[in-house]
């Protein structure tokens, strides 16, 4: 009966590869799964904004920190400008938004003079455009 | 292709001297922000040049934020009244309503009437805005029992940023 004994040990030999390869395929297919769901995850309109626009939303929300709001003084006033000292907090961020797109320290004081108000105009207009920009990417990714 | 260019460029020098275009809403409380603004042109006495958005208001959930660059928001419609008759209803999509138009040109953002909700239920109304429109007088902060509001601007130029947001 060697031809049997033959026969069952090639058979089991088989048999244990196609348990590895569906031991990997089902590892495979949980790992791309996995992928595709995180990728899900990870576009949304928060998540693609660059670090520059980040810190510029952060500088904003700061305007509502104990010590940043307005003063009793601040909200007397018959203006809705924002106050030169609270300006003062979103320049830094601003200017790194500028310069982010390519723009150099030296267009960048040539163009608003060191004024606070232009400056965050400025860094205003591209923080829209760029998320404009990653809401058409993200429609035209679905 | 030099047509096309030349009406890129006239739409975005145009935008450049947008006096109401920009506004940007930022709530950073986990409220759901619903609300209603309004532009109007300051210098026309009379008080009736006005743009209101009449419907749907606007919802900004729990932290979160919009932006906008004229009244050209899908969906949405806006009572408009550029003389003493009665407003008219005219969707955000109208020629006349665009970034660069001469309304969106000539008004700026003045009011925010607003109410805070939380799952569907209403916890405070309240309205706050530019303080210097006097056809409806409005503080630009206002302290409500779930976060405080605050509307200002930021004005280089002739261009206007206006700033709604709530701590």
């Amino acid at each position: 009966m060697p031809d049997v004994k033959q026969y069952f040990n090639v058979y089991s030999k088989y048999n244990l590869i196609m348990k590895k390869l569906l031991l990997s395929a089902v590892l495979a297919v949980s790992t791309l799964g996995s992928c595709s769901n995180e990728s899900a995850a990870v576009n949304t309109v928060e998540s693609m904004k660059s670090p520059q626009m980040e810190n510029f939303d952060k500088a904003f929300k700061s305007l509502g920190d104990p010590q940043n709001r307005p003063t009793e003084e601040e909200r007397k006033r018959s203006t809705s400008e924002l106050s030169d000292r609270r300006k003062a907090l979103l320049v830094p961020a601003s200017k790194e938004l500028i310069l982010s797109t390519g723009v150099t320290e030296a267009e960048l004081t040539r163009k608003t003079g060191g004024d606070m108000s232009q400056t965050i105009v400025w860094a205003t207009q591209i923080y829209m455009q760029k998320s404009d920009e990653i809401r058409k990417n993200l429609k035209s990714e679905k | 292709m030099k047509k096309l260019l030349t009406i890129i460029g006239f739409i975005s020098a145009a935008s450049v001297y947008a006096q109401g275009g920009t506004i940007i809403i930022n709530n950073y409380t986990s409220y759901d922000f619903h609300t209603r603004v309004t532009a109007a042109n300051l210098s026309t006495p009379g008080c009736y040049f006005y743009v209101a958005l009449d419907n749907p208001e606007l919802v900004i959930s729990g932290v979160s934020s919009v932006n906008y660059n004229s009244f050209n928001i899908p969906g949405t419609y806006w009572k408009v009244a550029t003389s003493p008759s009665p407003a008219t209803l005219r969707p955000g999509t109208s020629p006349s309503l665009m970034l660069g138009g001469v309304i969106s040109n000539n008004t700026k953002w003045v009011i925010s009437q607003f109410q805070f909700y939380q799952s569907g239920t209403l916890l405070s109304t309240g309205a706050v805005g530019d303080a210097s429109y006097t056809c409806d007088p409005v503080s630009s902060v206002i302290n409500t029992p779930q976060a405080m509001v605050e509307w200002f601007t930021i004005t280089s130029g002739g261009t206007t940023s206006t700033y709604l947001q709530i701590y």
